[in-house]
């Protein structure tokens, strides 16, 4: 059960994280060029690897019971990619995907 | 005044789908999962940061302990650190508009406000611009939430637009060839973690992996 002094806390250290990590190169305004060129190589190279880990994250509980359903959400997947790949259009990709899966494991039947 | 709202108004356009459909998946994912209403509310007034908040509700939903929470959020936001990094000399000319113009740094006001040099020197439409872009966010919040209590009965599978968000962000960054090692390397360690440590604890086994490995490949 989420109780209500849990959900404050964690929203606040979302509050709190998410400030310092746009603040931070403020914070760093004349320092050391190393550390702000090291910095920005993080900045650069860590989200692309973030993304894959937290698509691996959305997927962890794929197939099992309360998870996401394999078969919609290969489908969905697929037609996300062809969206993207032939459109070159990432929201209504997006938008797209979650509709249909939302629209196939609503409609009750299995795949 | 109003030339200036409109100017803010037409760059913001595209800006305003996107945050009204991803706001909206989830003001209605935080009803699914039961939270209260001022809960997803007040973290996009003051977090307001996309792909944290939703993948946040998975962590509140499982109860995810401070200190991992606190260390997650810094690694899915790393890349705000490279925005304002570019952003110095516009900023500095932000006078009192400047810390809400840091707070509200996201990845869409950052591409419109680099991708335009005239709005560094209109602090005006560049505040206009920023605000505007956050009251699409909590809109779309507004209206998932809205549609959540109006939906009689659970919608399944509302939790699938994280999937999509991070799916097609992974697609976008792939396209650049230089990325590809690293995320081939990041999906063997996410893999192996799950494998490991199970559904609970593996993105912050494999994200405590990832960073080290980097900091110690950069040197």
């Amino acid at each position: 059960m989420l109780t209500n002094g849990y959900l404050i806390s964690a929203v606040l250290v979302l509050i709190v994280a998410n400030l310092l990590t746009r603040a931070l190169p403020f914070f760093l305004e004349g320092a050391d060029p190393a550390l702000t060129e090291r910095l920005s190589r993080l900045g650069k190279v860590l989200p692309p690897a973030m993304m894959v880990l937290l698509l691996v994250y959305g997927l962890r509980d794929l197939g099992q019971v309360g998870g996401l359903e394999v078969g919609p959400a290969l489908l969905a997947l697929g037609l996300l990619w062809l969206v993207h790949h032939f459109f070159k259009r990432p929201l209504p990709a997006m938008i797209l995907s979650t509709v249909v899966y939302v629209w196939l494991v609503n409609m009750g039947g299995t795949l | 005044m109003f030339t200036k709202i409109k100017k803010a108004l037409v760059l913001t356009l595209p800006v305003m789908t996107g945050y009204l459909s991803v706001g909206m998946a989830f003001g209605l994912m935080s009803v699914q999962m039961g939270l209260p209403a001022w809960c997803p509310l007040i973290m996009s007034v003051l977090v307001y940061a996309g792909a944290l908040q939703l993948v946040s509700l998975a962590w509140l939903a499982s109860q995810m302990g401070l200190l991992s929470i606190f260390f997650l959020s810094l690694i899915v936001n790393a890349r705000q650190v490279l925005y304002g990094l570019s952003l110095y000399g516009p900023f500095r000319r932000m006078g009192k508009l400047k810390p809400y113009m840091v707070f509200s740094l996201t990845d869409e006001t950052y591409a419109l406000l680099s991708s335009r040099p005239d709005l560094a020197e209109d602090k005006t439409t560049a505040f206009l611009l920023a605000a505007l872009n956050q009251s699409y966010w909590i809109g779309g919040t507004l209206l998932g939430l809205g549609l959540g209590r109006f939906l009689s009965q659970t919608l399944l599978g509302v939790e699938f637009s994280l999937v999509a968000l991070f799916a097609s962000m992974m697609l976008t960054a792939f396209e650049n060839k230089a990325n590809r090692p690293l995320m081939a390397y990041a999906l063997a360690v996410g893999l192996i973690s799950l494998l490991l440590v199970g559904p609970d604890y593996f993105l912050l086994l494999a994200m405590g992996v990832l960073v080290l490995s980097v900091l110690w490949k950069e040197g």
